[in-house]
């Protein structure tokens, strides 16, 4: 992809959220009648801002020559293994934030640590699986739940600790 | 010189001295972990010092609040993800560094500026605190709105590439903070009738999912490709900066620490806002703008020097006038109250020996913080050794945990996943980050006080210009504005003809 067609496309994409954003803000945020400011000008304003400048990425684009600084590649191709790094991080968000809604930190955290070692990182050693799920999750209760009092997760399901 | 004598003897003891090093200990440790702040870790102090004499209770407390203060670089500089808003600007170069194998010297410089900042921002505050705290309280909304505006003219200089781009970052960055409540009619944005949308997107939780998520992702990718960075044991050695080093900073170091002092004697402001223009300050001061964000050391300098500074400018009006900048600064207060101490003008006629004791702490505070900080850079960057992988899942569960810690909601930790993930896309489509982030560090004092300004006004804008201090805020951020321009339009042909070539 070149650095004119990804402005195009992330203009357009802008340009979209803007529009889609302005609307929002008309039909659900009120405006207040007779005064200067009300809880819509800010959410506006930013609005009709990203609106403006995507169209100016998109305008700038196209007025760029193809042959010329257009023509650069736009930075790292997004590739298969760029793909599977999106889907395992945010896989993995997903799926470690329903444990620990239902099993608390300390499971959820060693669970979640393993298993991502074992399935994702494809980690063999059993020293490594152990250590790291059981020694991180040990370090973090200990230091910040039980010594500096930080509120960790508690599971609606069950809680270990 | 008797009370200098007398505050000396108050101050130092071994219970202010353990104190001090357990506050700073607390203070580095929420600092450092991004999501936990300084104002949790005094919440958490200020229980402990209610049993304590008034010496080591506020050693611990200012302890805390410096360390708190120092923590945030080193997250900022190792992992790229900044422990506290104040570290936000420290990434920029920091993180380079670290990547460029000079971790150590970045811990060790950001540490080193961050201590003289404290201490120059100290120095200023026990000369001038009277004037300076009637200086800055005169500060109103309009005055704050120009200020704000001044610093979000620094997105000019850290787009990179494009002014577009910059802008659309920091448009982005004001859009997310505009959800949930309005902060001025209460009125809901963006909720969509659910009431765990009410209470917005935290900044903390923003800046993690800004800087943390998009960091993970890469670093999955990269292993995969077979193409990830390990740096060798060797690469890693505890170094200090050289007083040569420090010397070329002088100036940078002075204008930050001053930028940080006024910027942190005005209430509602604080770090994020004066390290950022003390980021752009030394960029636009400096003989080699184009090494900025790609690991200079003057981009680490000047950021921790002037949010350090914040400390002893947030003191200015506490000290002076018994008003709280910030919520830690409100802790603080309240620490104060509780074991006696009326700060306010009063106290410097009745208990001098109160306030030089202050002194005199403060600067203990900095220099248990710089040795304890300046002894676990071997620590620190033995954290660097962890391959890339393996601490970016490290990473993941930390920013879990550091999102729910702020509200003790998991609607945060969502939130933090949906920013990465738009961070990430937009980071793809060129749209750089920092802007981004400056969007959200200033978006809601500009318009919470640009709103309580019109209400002030009846809806006359001319508010926003009636005083000097606020002519000058515009004026600074149009001639930085133009400059830009100009740069940019002369920077065409030059560009044009290298491409012809």
């Amino acid at each position: 992809m070149t650095d004119r067609t990804r402005d195009i496309l992330t203009g357009s994409v802008l340009l979209i959220i803007a529009l889609v954003w302005i609307g929002l803000v008309y039909g659900t945020i009120p405006g207040a009648m007779g005064s200067a400011t009300s809880a819509r000008t800010y959410p506006l304003a930013a609005g009709y801002g990203l609106a403006g400048l995507s169209a100016l990425l998109i305008v700038g684009a196209f007025l760029r020559t193809s042959k010329g600084s257009g023509a650069k590649r736009a930075g790292a191709v997004l590739d298969g293994f760029e793909w599977r790094a999106i889907a395992t991080t945010f896989g993995f968000l997903a799926i470690y934030i329903l444990l620990l809604q239902y099993f608390g930190f300390v499971l959820a955290t060693v669970v979640g640590i393993a298993a991502f070692l074992v399935l994702v990182l494809g980690k063999r050693s059993p020293v490594l699986v152990l250590g790291y799920s059981l020694g991180f999750t040990f370090t973090i209760w200990l230091v910040l739940g039980e010594l500096l009092a930080v509120y960790l997760p508690r599971g609606e399901l069950f809680n270990l600790f | 010189m008797d009370t200098f004598i007398a505050a000396l003897s108050m101050s130092m003891s071994w219970s202010t001295l353990v104190a001090s090093v357990f506050g700073a200990a607390v203070g580095l440790i929420f600092g450092a972990i991004p999501g936990l702040t300084y104002s949790m870790a005094l919440a958490m102090v200020l229980p402990i010092t209610f049993t304590m004499s008034h010496e080591p209770a506020i050693a611990m407390l200012l302890a805390t609040y410096i360390g708190g203060m120092t923590g945030g670089a080193v997250s900022a500089i190792l992992i790229g993800v900044p422990g506290t808003p104040s570290a936000a600007a420290t990434v920029i170069d920091g993180e380079h560094m670290a990547k460029q194998g000079k971790a150590s010297i970045a811990v060790g410089i950001a540490t080193i500026a961050g201590c003289i900042g404290g201490i120059l921002s100290l120095v200023v505050m026990m000369s001038s605190v009277d004037a300076l705290a009637r200086v800055a309280i005169s500060f109103g909304p309009a005055e704050i709105t120009a200020l704000v505006v001044f610093g979000l003219s620094t997105i000019c200089g850290l787009a990179g590439g494009s002014l577009v781009k910059g802008l659309i970052g920091g448009v982005i960055g004001l859009m997310l903070m505009n959800i949930g409540q309005d902060p001025i009619d209460g009125v809901p944005r963006f909720t969509f009738g659910t009431t765990t949308m009410l209470q917005g997107v935290d900044l903390l939780v923003a800046m993690i999912g800004l800087f943390a998520v998009p960091h993970v992702v890469t670093v999955l990718g990269t292993y995969w490709r077979g193409k990830e960075m390990r740096i060798e044991a060797g690469d890693v050695r505890t170094e200090l900066p050289s007083l040569r080093l420090l010397f070329a900073q002088k100036w940078n170091l002075l204008r930050s620490s001053l930028i940080g002092t006024v910027v942190g004697a005005i209430p509602g402001t604080g770090g994020p806002i004066a390290a950022f223009l003390a980021y752009d300050q030394a960029r636009r001061w400096s003989k080699h703008p184009e090494r900025f964000g790609k690991g200079e050391v003057s981009g680490v300098v000047a950021p921790e020097a002037s949010n350090h500074a914040v400390t002893g400018g947030a003191m200015i009006p506490l000290i002076g006038l018994g008003i709280p900048g910030d919520p830690a600064t409100a802790i603080i207060l309240g620490g104060l109250l509780i074991h006696g101490i009326q700060p306010g003008p009063l106290l410097f006629m009745e208990k001098p020996d109160v306030i030089m004791s202050i002194y005199l702490l403060f600067v203990l505070a900095y220099l248990i913080t710089a040795v304890i900080q300046l002894f676990g850079v071997r620590v620190f960057v033995k954290a660097l050794r962890v391959p890339p992988h393996l601490m970016a899942l490290g990473i993941m569960v930390m920013c879990v945990v550091g999102s729910f810690a702020i509200r003790n909601s998991l609607f945060d930790v969502g939130v933090m996943c949906t920013v990465g993930f738009v961070a990430y896309w937009l980071i793809k489509g060129g749209i750089p980050v920092t802007p981004i982030l400056l969007g959200l560090v200033l978006g809601p004092t500009l318009e919470r006080e640009s709103r309580t300004a019109l209400i002030m006004s009846e809806g006359s804008p001319s508010i926003f210009v009636d005083s000097y201090t606020g002519l000058l805020f515009w004026g600074l951020a149009a001639l930085i504005l133009i400059g830009q321009v100009i740069t940019i339009v002369r920077s065409k042909p030059a560009a044009s003809a290298a491409g012809k070539s």
